[in-house]
């Protein structure tokens, strides 16, 4: 009776897996370790006379009746298959600040198990050759997403390794399954010897381990092992080059094509695009006074510094200039006569806003908004300037002829 | 007088129930099931061939084709007459297009487990709406080898089929 009822139960999980089975059918793959049985059955009459049914055997069967075959039977090996694509449509671009650990922007990857058997990925990263030689020495770094704020990197992602050139990050228990993809993020750490519109590309390599940190899945040699799940490497060639061959349990995926240095996607860095121009007019001399001035002994010279930053750059910070003052002249300390304390530099800052600087302390000539000058040992110093983009600040100071 | 009636029915079920307890020990056919596959194999003279092995010996992934053969052999005394070979495609397989072969025999499928039986464009599933369709291969359960001849003693033969695993 127990058995009957087992029995019952059993053909009922078949059948309610009967009914499953078609949904999925297509998307998963059979899963390693499961061992697919077949077992063929014989009705035959002989003189006339129908005989009992016989099942079949994998060495043949000749006894009678339900229950007296043999299943012939194998075991599903390991098959080992992977796919990483980059999910940044070409045109776009993350970008990335010279030299900046915090502005970061991020390229995303989804790593997928499209094998059969539940498996880590070491990840790491490599250079593109044809990306700018201003890009070596640039850290990436891989983030494996959380699950939080769908579809962005966000600071709970895990960081999987702080450098994938010149390490490995790991992620672990990948089920076969391809509805449990993996979300990467990549996000670089440029040199500040790059400068505004490079582009550069890195590549994403995932490497296919056993779990539970086990060592890297490799294709088993030899026979099958009849009673083992062998290892079948059957991963595509991902790339033109060398970096992924066929069938080794790896794949790469680029930002763009290998050899590109990131010509349509990829990262680009986006950074202050200053321009600075010095000009120069007399402005009074001791004959003429104000009215056409000549450039003699005793006259004021003014200088003129803009300090530009183009449209679309980034807003420029802590934007500093020097000047040394040249030969056969003096620097005028009287030019503006604005604030206490008076100093002859003048500062326009970007929003057109005028300001002389004041003399508060000796070391500290200020504008409101904390621009600071200087002059000394014949140089003249202005610092703490911020120049926005499509602004250009002015620094103006005056020199006598001698 | 009723109660004799039913004694002799007793009596001729039990009779025939010793017939099949008799049968049992051995029948007249001997049926073998192997389930092989295609490897390439390089030879000693460098060449790649096929080479089919049994799939319980060769490395098998999802993707992968296995030949389902069914031999028979008349071991009996006496002709055998009728014979039906009733393979199921095996649970996590997929029956492959026009790969069941048998010679002398009528192939028929399944499409509900081994209930009814007909030829390929016979059958019809019903798709999610409730909406009849034509049945694909992908959809067999069954398949069904009807022999047209009578195996004589000692004769022997096999039928096959290739299902893919999903």
């Amino acid at each position: 009776m127990k058995t009957r009822i087992k029995k019952l139960i059993v053909a009922a999980a078949v059948a309610a897996a009967a009914l499953i089975a078609p949904q999925w059918a297509n998307a998963a793959n059979t899963a390693s370790g499961t061992t697919i049985s077949n077992l063929a059955t014989i009705n035959y009459k002989v003189n006339a006379v129908s005989q009992p049914l016989i099942e079949s055997a994998p060495g043949g069967n000749s006894t009678p009746d339900a229950g007296n075959g043999t299943n012939t039977t194998f075991l599903v090996d390991n098959k080992v298959d992977l796919t990483i694509t980059e999910d940044d449509a070409a045109g776009t671009w993350a970008d990335t600040y010279p030299g900046s650990p915090t502005q970061w922007q991020a390229r995303k990857y989804t790593v997928t198990n499209a094998g059969n058997t539940t498996q880590d990925y070491v990840l790491s990263a490599y250079a593109d050759a044809a990306n700018n030689a201003a890009f070596a020495g640039t850290t990436v770094a891989l983030y494996e997403d959380d699950g939080g704020s769908a579809g962005s990197w966000d600071a709970t992602d895990t960081q999987s390794v702080a450098d994938a050139l010149t390490g490995t990050g790991r992620i672990t228990n990948v089920t076969a399954n391809a509805s449990n993809t993996r979300t990467i993020w990549m996000v670089i750490t440029a040199p500040i010897a790059v400068t505004s519109g490079m582009t550069a590309n890195f590549a994403l390599k995932a490497k296919t381990y056993d779990i539970t940190g086990g060592p890297e899945t490799t294709d088993t040699a030899g026979a099958d092992n009849p009673a083992a799940v062998d290892v079948v490497l059957a991963d595509a060639d991902s790339d033109v080059g060398a970096l992924d061959g066929l069938h080794d349990g790896d794949y790469v995926a680029w930002d763009d094509v290998v050899g590109s240095g990131g010509s349509n996607k990829g990262f680009k860095v986006k950074s202050a695009v200053l321009t600075i121009t010095k000009t120069s007019a007399v402005v009074w001399d001791p004959i003429n006074l104000g009215v056409n001035p000549k450039a003699i002994p005793g006259a004021i010279v003014e200088y003129t510094i803009a300090i530009g930053n183009a449209v679309g750059a980034v807003t420029a910070t802590n934007v500093s200039i020097s000047d040394a003052v040249g030969a056969n002249t003096t620097f005028y300390a009287g030019g503006y006569d604005a604030g206490t304390g008076l100093l002859g530099i003048q500062v326009i800052e970007p929003d057109a806003t005028t300001t002389a600087l004041t003399n508060s302390n000796a070391d500290s000539n200020e504008t409101a908004s904390g621009i600071e000058g200087n002059y000394n040992a014949g140089t003249v110093t202005v610092t703490d300037m911020t120049v926005t983009a499509n602004q250009t600040a002015t620094v103006k100071f005056q020199v006598t002829i001698n | 007088m009723r109660a004799i009636r039913k004694a002799l029915a007793v009596l001729a079920v039990v009779f025939f129930a010793a017939m099949a307890a008799h049968a049992e020990e051995k029948g007249s056919i001997k049926l073998t099931s192997l389930a092989e596959t295609d490897t390439i194999v390089v030879n000693a003279k460098g060449e790649k061939e096929v080479k089919r092995v049994e799939a319980a010996r060769a490395k098998v992934v999802p993707g992968d084709v296995v030949i389902y053969t069914t031999l028979y052999e008349n071991v009996g005394k006496a002709p055998v007459t009728d014979a039906v070979i009733n393979n199921p495609v095996p649970e996590h397989m997929l029956y492959v297009d026009n790969s069941a072969e048998g010679k002398g025999t009528r192939i028929e499928f399944s499409v509900d487990g081994g209930k009814t039986f007909g030829a390929t464009n016979t059958l019809t599933m019903v798709d999610v709406k409730g909406k009849a369709r034509p049945a694909r291969p992908t959809d067999y359960t069954n398949i069904r080898w009807t022999m047209e001849k009578a195996i004589a003693p000692g004769a022997s033969g096999g039928v096959s089929f290739k299902a893919k695993i999903e």
